[in-house]
């Protein structure tokens, strides 16, 4: 038997945002530290794992400042709820940003600031894949997600986080999913612009996260087009500012 | 230990360090909060207490007006980060923010580079994170945080000192000295020593002020010493890094154990950035009765 680090680290962190971890990690099976690695923890006094009630609020409000539509629609306990769920996990184990995380934890209300967020954070291009710095965009949006978010938006007033933390609630109604469109979001300077697109050029977008360009023709034919049209598709998006062109 | 530093072994590159004496730290922005450290003023009625500048950098925000006008002066620095966690190499070898920490380095040209080697943050590199959790003190994580002193090292050209961290919980089943006599060794670099946040350890894990009270103390180059806050959890004792002028009884004497011993100390900070000038001379007065630069 042996003592892995990372998931103690893991487990520490879990311990320091939310209470309800002590039992479920200490005393139960989540994490499923071994004897060796749970006997670490017996000579802790469990009540010091609350020294730092404000650590989830702390994180939260950062969370809050670029999720404001998303928050107000899910309320503030849903949001601190993401402290105790499996999500926070993930995002500590695959080192992924807390407010993407925590926007695909607040599911379709979230997808438009999830897209900004990831926008603002891609400064610069980082590898074989092919999305351009500041860009971000997702498909699969019911339509009319952007134009009700927008409005959505503009009902938090000019400080919408801070709205957000005094209370301000929103409805978000069922949308019908039949119907589909795409988002595509410029955050590389300023106040990030967003737009509507097709469900398909949201979809490669997407995809162009992690894909580089022979995968994003493969999908462009995938999607309908020949050879040729992905080709000049993918050209096209190139001279938009929205690709880089990596082979 | 990992392979060899080029620039030869800790105990020949320490005496090419600079005895930089006592100074004060500050971070982005604090000197600007109300009633918090004049640190120009302080350099000006006491010259000695000022020696130098700890600056508490977050990439993401920068060197403020006023670490920028203190380095302009020609007066020396330190750059004490506030934004990598060193066992993660992912992490550290961020091309942005390397790029940043450079950036950084060639404005301030710090004497060394310093920081808490702790968990600042999880998932990726965020702004608003500034979590500060203590190491697992387990022995492989030892030798990943010697492996992220070198990489830094060798990334930016300058020496890396580890600072022990806070904290209210501890958990491995090394005392936190062991731990950094591990990393120290195993990355052959020097030690920044929180005296206060050693104080929290003994505190914290029921020990007595210097029970385990062991370290390779010429690794010591530098020494932090603070004022803290006892209050309690649910009947649980614990101790906040508050930085207030008040230091404890129990940081001093470990303060005077440490200087005693650690004859490679080149400076001392005394970290209270939130007091006013007036308040913090007295603590001064007495790091420089116990240590002189």
């Amino acid at each position: 038997m042996s003592i892995d680090a990372r998931k103690l680290r893991t487990a520490a962190l879990l311990l320091h945002f939310d209470v309800s971890w002590v039992s479920r990690i200490l005393d139960g099976d989540a994490l499923q530290l071994n004897p060796e690695e749970r006997a670490l923890f017996a000579s802790i006094d469990r009540r010091a794992f609350r020294a730092d009630p404000e650590r989830k609020a702390r994180a939260a409000a950062a969370v809050v400042d670029e999720l404001p539509v998303a928050t107000a629609v899910a309320g503030l306990p849903q949001l601190f709820s993401f402290f105790s769920s499996p999500a926070f996990i993930d995002v500590i184990e695959q080192r992924t940003s807390l407010v993407e995380g925590v926007a695909l934890f607040l599911g379709p209300p979230a997808a438009v600031e999830g897209c900004i967020a990831r926008a603002r954070r891609r400064r610069r291009h980082g590898g074989p894949f092919t999305l351009a710095p500041g860009i971000d965009g997702a498909g699969a949006l019911a339509r009319g997600t952007i134009e009700r978010w927008t409005k959505l938006r503009t009902s938090l007033g000019p400080q919408p986080a801070e709205a957000v933390m005094r209370g301000a609630r929103l409805r978000w109604e069922p949308m019908d999913p039949g119907e589909q469109e795409g988002v595509v979001v410029d955050g590389g300077l300023g106040d990030p612009r967003v737009a509507s697109c097709t469900h398909d050029l949201g979809l490669l977008l997407a995809a162009a996260r992690h894909q580089g360009h022979d995968a994003l023709v493969a999908l462009a034919r995938g999607r309908g087009c020949d050879e040729d049209e992905a080709a000049a598709l993918l050209g096209d998006l190139q001279r938009e500012g929205l690709l880089v062109d990596v082979v | 230990m990992l392979s060899a530093h080029p620039a030869g072994p800790f105990s020949h590159r320490v005496a090419g360090l600079p005895r930089l004496g006592i100074g004060v730290s500050t971070e982005y922005g604090a000197a600007r909060s109300p009633g918090s450290l004049d640190v120009f003023a302080l350099a000006h009625a006491h010259p000695r207490f000022a020696a130098f500048l700890e600056v508490g950098i977050e990439v993401g925000k920068g060197l403020d007006d006023d670490a920028r006008r203190w380095v302009a002066q020609g007066r020396p620095a330190t750059y004490h980060f506030l934004d990598v966690n060193l066992d993660d190499a992912a992490d550290e070898l961020d091309d942005d923010w390397l790029a940043s920490v450079r950036d950084t380095v060639q404005v301030l040209q710090p004497a060394w580079l310093c920081g808490d080697a702790g968990l600042w943050h999880f998932g990726r590199r965020d702004r608003g994170h500034m979590l500060l959790l203590p190491p697992i003190l387990v022995d492989d994580a030892a030798t990943d945080f010697a492996s992220g002193v070198r990489r830094l090292a060798a990334a930016t050209g300058c020496e890396v000192l580890p600072e022990n961290p806070p904290g209210t919980v501890f958990v491995g089943d090394l005392h936190v000295l062991e731990f950094f006599t591990r990393v120290c060794e195993r990355a052959d670099c020097g030690m920044l020593l929180d005296v206060a946040h050693l104080a929290m350890f003994q505190h914290v894990t029921g020990r007595g002020l210097f029970d385990d009270i062991a370290f390779p103390w010429e690794r010591v180059v530098e020494v932090h010493v603070a004022g803290t806050s006892e209050r309690l959890v649910d009947g649980f004792s614990v101790v906040d890094d508050s930085h207030t002028a008040q230091v404890s009884a129990a940081t001093w004497s470990l303060f005077e154990h440490v200087v005693a011993r650690a004859r490679n100390l080149k400076a001392v900070v005394f970290e209270c950035e939130r007091n006013r000038n007036d308040d913090v001379i007295e603590a001064f007065e007495r790091i420089a009765r116990i240590w002189s630069p």
